[in-house]
């Protein structure tokens, strides 16, 4: 489906209240430290965040657990989801963890309570948009040429950013 | 005052060029970006009596003609590099290609760079050594010159023992063990002498005649002459160094290796920092850059000379413990020739570097980032795509059933 185009697809709002995550407005959910990180050009606005960490930390305090979801709208109304996991890259060990974090985000996204969340994750997919991005801050030791950068791109994970624009 | 900054500005290809030398420099970027006639003019810069010295040593006389001088140096058709808005600066020093194309009067005349040009493999013709004057006027002074040395010591130095790899007296075990297992796979390098000319074979284990030249495989051909040159700058007898020479500069030392090949050329130019030389590569190889990133991380982490073992797989014997140790104390700088621009210093080699030149390693990883992208968002697409109906798929036998 081309980006923009109108469907009849659920709202990031609709998708939180179903998965019983709390929504925050725009960037709210995600920690002050990471917002001036993601950045939104005129066309996009973020219509709000679930903190998935946190609402699971006390049901699930052992597993590796994946940060944030930012809804992304146009003015036209279509919304998807952006997963975005602020995670030190200085070494390419940190890639395991990603990816066991991803994991977790999609064996969430699997369950029925989440089929609005595997909509929009959908839709963000159909629309060639950021759907898993790593946000780092210090160093980052991942070559793109590193056989972890390729482990990152056959999940879908683009290497790891300092910043995120959508 | 700057110590080791080359300053070049409109000469031949290259357009701007300020370059503060490390004890291993290294420079990237496109074909046809400048930076041979760079390293070429770092020799120039530094070696100029002596260059001039060996062309008169074979008779080859300029009368002070500068276009004669430059055409016979860089090699034809460079005589017009030097522009009227050129500029050449050496530790701020003002110098210029029509001057250096005199004879100095100094009399320290001593060569103190050896430059292992890129075209090595044309001073093995057939596995024969060419000398100085087996070259034409035109062809590049550094290949004549590297060929010449080569030359002399194959003819003179080894052509009496016969067998030139394995040494025991050239390199230690340390070093011997990955260029024999990675580069010349348990053959021997020898010295054939049969009619009348002295040629190099491999001796390959089993077999009675020697591999002729021709019958190796490129990185052979390529690899044995930088092998030849790393044997004159090493030489035995506990002598560390070359009298004189300072710098070594290795024209893209990964030509033809599979990459085991390039790691084991690395030790090597490790040997050579050990040993104190400044060296300056050019290269298209993400090995030298991967080499160089972690060799300064590992400074700026208080890594040890434990984590250059462990990056080039080498044991714990003293000569390796003493390679790894001079690893970690080294200046290491990278360099990115680009067309069009003024060279740019991507020394940090950041992958998260907000500069594209120095994250994407001046291009050498820029297809490898291209690439992680593309496939995350080609996987992303086809877990996104409509998945079709299982009734459609157990139609469809019965509609190809006769």
């Amino acid at each position: 489906m081309k980006r923009g185009a109108v469907q009849a697809s659920p709202t990031f709002k609709e998708a939180a209240r179903k998965a019983c995550v709390p929504m925050t407005a725009g960037k709210g959910a995600v920690k002050a430290q990471y917002r001036a990180a993601i950045l939104t050009s005129k066309n996009v606005r973020v219509v709000g965040s679930v903190d998935m960490d946190t609402a699971y930390c006390a049901a699930e305090p052992n597993s590796a657990r994946w940060d944030y979801g930012l809804g992304l709208g146009l003015g036209n109304g279509a919304e998807w989801v952006c997963w975005v996991e602020p995670h030190p890259a200085s070494s390419t060990s940190q890639v395991a963890k990603i990816l066991a974090k991803l994991d977790w985000l999609e064996a969430k996204l699997l369950q029925p309570a989440f089929a609005d969340f595997a909509q929009l994750t959908r839709q963000a997919k159909l629309n060639q948009s950021l759907v898993y991005v790593w946000l780092y801050e210090g160093a980052n030791r991942i070559s793109a040429n590193s056989r972890e950068a390729r482990a990152l791109a056959l999940r879908g994970v683009a290497l790891p950013k300092r910043q995120v624009s959508f | 005052m700057a110590k080791n900054r080359l300053v070049m500005h409109d000469i031949g290809p290259v357009m701007d060029a300020d370059i503060t030398f490390g004890d291993l420099t290294v420079i990237v970027g496109p074909q046809a970006t400048g930076k041979s006639v760079f390293l070429q003019a770092l020799k120039l810069v530094l070696d100029r009596d002596a260059i001039h010295d060996v062309f008169k040593h074979h008779n080859v006389v300029f009368d002070g003609n500068p276009s004669g001088f430059l055409g016979g140096y860089f090699g034809k058709g460079m005589a017009s590099a030097w522009r009227d808005d050129s500029a050449l600066q050496w530790n701020r020093k003002k110098m210029s290609l029509p001057d250096l194309a005199k004879p100095g009067k100094a009399k320290d005349r001593a060569a103190r760079v050896f430059f292992i040009p890129a075209q090595r493999v044309m001073s093995l013709a057939g596995g024969v050594t060419q000398n100085f004057g087996q070259f034409n006027y035109g062809d590049p002074f550094t290949l004549r010159y590297f060929s010449s040395v080569i030359h002399d010591l194959v003819q003179n130095e080894f052509g009496a023992k016969g067998e030139l790899f394995p040494q025991p007296n050239r390199l230690n075990d340390t070093l011997r063990k990955p260029i024999n297992e990675h580069l010349y796979g348990g053959s021997k390098l020898v010295v054939d002498a049969k009619d009348f000319t002295k040629r190099l074979v491999l001796q390959v284990p089993g077999h009675k005649e020697g591999l002729p030249y021709t019958a190796w495989s490129a990185g052979q051909r390529e690899f044995t002459p930088l092998l030849l040159g790393l044997y004159w700058l090493c030489p035995g007898g506990g002598i560390s160094r070359r009298e004189h020479i300072e710098w070594v500069v290795i024209e893209e030392p990964e030509m033809g290796l599979h990459p085991l090949g390039v790691t084991t050329v690395l030790l090597l130019v490790l040997e050579l920092l050990r040993r104190g030389y400044k060296v300056v590569l050019s290269t298209h190889s993400t090995t030298v850059l991967d080499m160089v990133w972690a060799l300064q991380e590992f400074k700026a982490l208080q890594g040890t000379e434990a984590d250059v073992r462990e990056l080039f797989q080498l044991g714990g014997s003293a000569a390796a413990k003493e390679l790894g140790k001079a690893a970690v104390g080294k200046d290491y700088r990278v360099y990115f020739f680009d067309r069009g621009c003024k060279v740019r210093d991507i020394s940090g080699l950041d992958p998260g570097a907000d500069s594209q030149a120095e994250s994407q390693w001046g291009g050498l990883v820029g297809f490898a980032s291209r690439t992680g992208d593309v496939i995350a968002k080609v996987v992303n697409r086809f877990e996104a795509r409509p998945v079709k109906k299982r009734a459609v798929k157990a139609k469809a036998p019965a509609e190809v059933a006769p």
